[in-house]
């Protein structure tokens, strides 16, 4: 099996990320210096099951190289079917992608994913990087084969596909006509809220706390909505559209998900399920309908909060988001203690200034 | 009391803009915004040929027939003093085409909204020069056909004199009437609205965008709540409605 290469300009440091990453034999990563991977490149062998990219390289001895730089190179030998197809994610300190991204988008294309290194001494943090790396690794491998439809990579019948899924998506993912070129909005599919939502944003639409003891119980009527398609099994998602018709048909709701506060939507759900707790929206995130996440918690914190989008502040993607991903925003409170984030909506922090004393 | 119309119009096109279905709306509404802009600057606005996503194919005539594409155009005015609209005429075209045989069909369905405030001798006796309606026209009312309609069919338009064709075929009629009393609209709310009719479908994806939720969702407090509240007055009922007695 291939292993996994980690390039970075730090060998004690790349050694113990590779260490702390791999997982016995099952999964492999590798430690590999600049200098290394620019040979190893210009290889006809080279072929790994991906690479971890970090961003800054500047305490490499020689000429200096760039991770977004030679990440970019890689992606022209990929076009031009020089390198075989393979992920590139890029993997660093929050601190240096700032300083050396920042706001700056001209690379956010390149990556498959993009994992920060801070926090990974946490195991549980460790296991789900881990488990996003093999995912991405599997929508690679299927995508490699000849001939392969987007309803049998999503493994969704074509009618559902057609009221759960987007014209968008299908005609920004038949574009590509290489293998990352067609993993890319795959991927952003599976991190991003948007056609597939996690178990968090799944509970905060539904008004629920996830800890619940009926919880579980819920999940399970929910089956019929989760996604079972290439990688499921290591990104755990639900089609959004069929969680809202799940709403409106099954339970035969008069208002839509989005419309009932959480109020309605636990009593609507205590109906049909035991055991279940409202949701309780966490200090600095106003309103009563929670549908989004707050990024701001998660970028400093790793945290996942809820959002009411009405009673919430939006933040400017550093690239444009196609339509079927959510648009990103900052819980209130949480925007209020981070003035100096330009991505923040002006507009927004004006409008809800009235309630600003309350936060 | 006034409002920021162009800005929320650019707010539910933001959200339109999330369903490839309604992204030509979207468009349309951006196209124009800065049009609505100067416009709104007198507290009216008009659009022309706004698309709109065609109508789900269901239950079509003539049978076999195709959608090709739906717009609409309207003219909405408001006056500050006013809690309800003084203008707020909304026509909406469908197009398609049916291909029978050796001859092409051009097809066209013309519905409209419309209001009677803005010309208030049509409820004035005729001896004071006006020209009252002899029909009820309550005050907003859903109504078939219209001008652009009788200017789509005043030529080449089948069944029709002279006719080309002979033998004995049926075909379907149109009335002026009903006159069916709406729900006032301002633009927001009328394009809502056409959505909901025509596609079912779309309509419920986009009421779970919260985005276009929240528009929507002012847009009816705005309108819908003092018109609830002037339906408790009996001469506004006789206005909005017509002739009823009690």
């Amino acid at each position: 099996m291939a292993s996994w290469l980690l390039i970075d300009d730090s060998p004690e440091e790349a050694a113990s990320y590779a260490q702390a990453l791999s997982d016995g034999d099952t999964f492999i990563v590798e430690p590999l210096s600049v200098n290394g991977a620019l040979s190893a490149i210009g290889s006809d062998k080279f072929s790994p099951a991906g690479v971890l990219m970090d961003v800054d390289l500047s305490n490499e001895i020689g000429q200096q190289q760039t991770g977004p730089g030679i990440s970019q190179d890689m992606r022209v030998a990929q076009q031009k079917q020089t390198l075989p197809p393979f992920p590139i994610v890029r993997f660093s300190l929050r601190d240096k992608v700032l300083e050396n991204i920042g706001h700056d988008s001209s690379s956010d294309d390149i990556f498959d994913l993009k994992i920060e290194k801070d926090g990974l001494s946490d195991d549980s943090l460790r296991r789900s990087v881990r488990c996003k790396l093999i995912g991405v690794r599997q929508i690679y491998d299927v995508l490699g084969n000849d001939g392969v439809e987007l309803a049998d990579l999503l493994n969704l019948d074509p009618e559902l596909w057609m009221r759960w899924g987007s014209s968008a998506f299908e005609s920004d993912f038949e574009v590509g006509d290489r293998v990352h070129l067609r993993a890319s909005p795959l991927i952003r599919m599976m991190v991003h809220p948007g056609l597939l939502i996690d178990e968090d944003i799944l509970a905060f639409r539904l008004g629920i706390d996830r800890t619940s003891t009926g919880w579980s119980k819920l999940l399970e009527s929910l089956d019929e909505y989760k996604y079972e398609g290439v990688a499921g099994d290591c990104f755990v998602r639900w089609w959004a559209r069929g969680i809202e018709e799940w709403w409106q048909d099954k339970l035969a709701a008069d208002a839509p998900l989005a419309g009932s506060n959480i109020q309605q939507r636990t009593e609507m759900l205590a109906k049909s399920f035991e055991g279940l707790k409202a949701l309780t929206m966490p200090k600095g995130s106003m309103g009563d309908r929670p549908w989004r996440y707050c990024l701001l918690t998660k970028e400093l914190h790793q945290e996942v909060i809820p959002v009411d989008p009405s009673r919430a502040v939006r933040i400017k993607a550093r690239s444009p988001m196609p339509s079927w991903l959510d648009p990103l925003y900052a819980a209130f409170g949480i925007a209020l203690q981070n003035p100096g984030d330009r991505r923040l909506d002006k507009d927004d922090l004006k409008r809800l200034q009235p309630f600003a004393r309350n936060q | 009391m006034t409002f920021p119309l162009p800005d929320e119009l650019e707010r539910l096109s933001a959200a339109l803009r999330r369903e490839p279905a309604t992204s030509e709306t979207a468009d349309s509404i951006d196209t124009n915004l800065g049009r609505f802009r100067s416009q709104w600057t007198n507290l009216e606005v008009r659009g022309d040929a706004l698309a709109l996503p065609v109508p789900r194919n269901q239950g079509l005539h003539p049978i076999g027939c195709e959608l090709q594409a739906a717009f609409l155009d309207f003219q909405f005015v408001w006056k500050e003093e006013e809690q309800l609209p003084w203008r707020a005429e909304y026509q909406i075209r469908v197009e398609g085409s049916l291909e029978a045989g050796n001859a092409l069909f051009e097809l066209q369905d013309h519905w409209r909204l419309d209001t009677d405030m803005y010309a208030p001798s049509r409820r004035l006796p005729e001896q004071d020069g006006a020209n009252p309606s002899k029909e009820p026209h309550p005050l907003f009312h859903f109504q078939r056909g219209g001008h652009a309609q009788d200017a789509f069919a005043a030529t080449g338009f089948l069944p029709g004199t002279p006719c080309m064709i002979e033998g004995y075929w049926k075909g379907l009629m149109q009335s002026p009437g009903p006159r069916i009393p709406m729900l006032p609209l301002d633009p927001i709310l009328a394009i809502d609205f056409c959505l909901s009719q025509s596609d079912g479908l779309i309509w419920r994806r986009l009421r779970n965008l919260p985005e276009y939720l929240s528009v929507i969702e002012d847009a009816q407090k705005r309108l819908w709540q003092p018109f609830f509240e002037k339906l408790q007055e009996i001469a506004f009922r006789k206005m909005w409605l017509g002739p009823i007695l009690a």
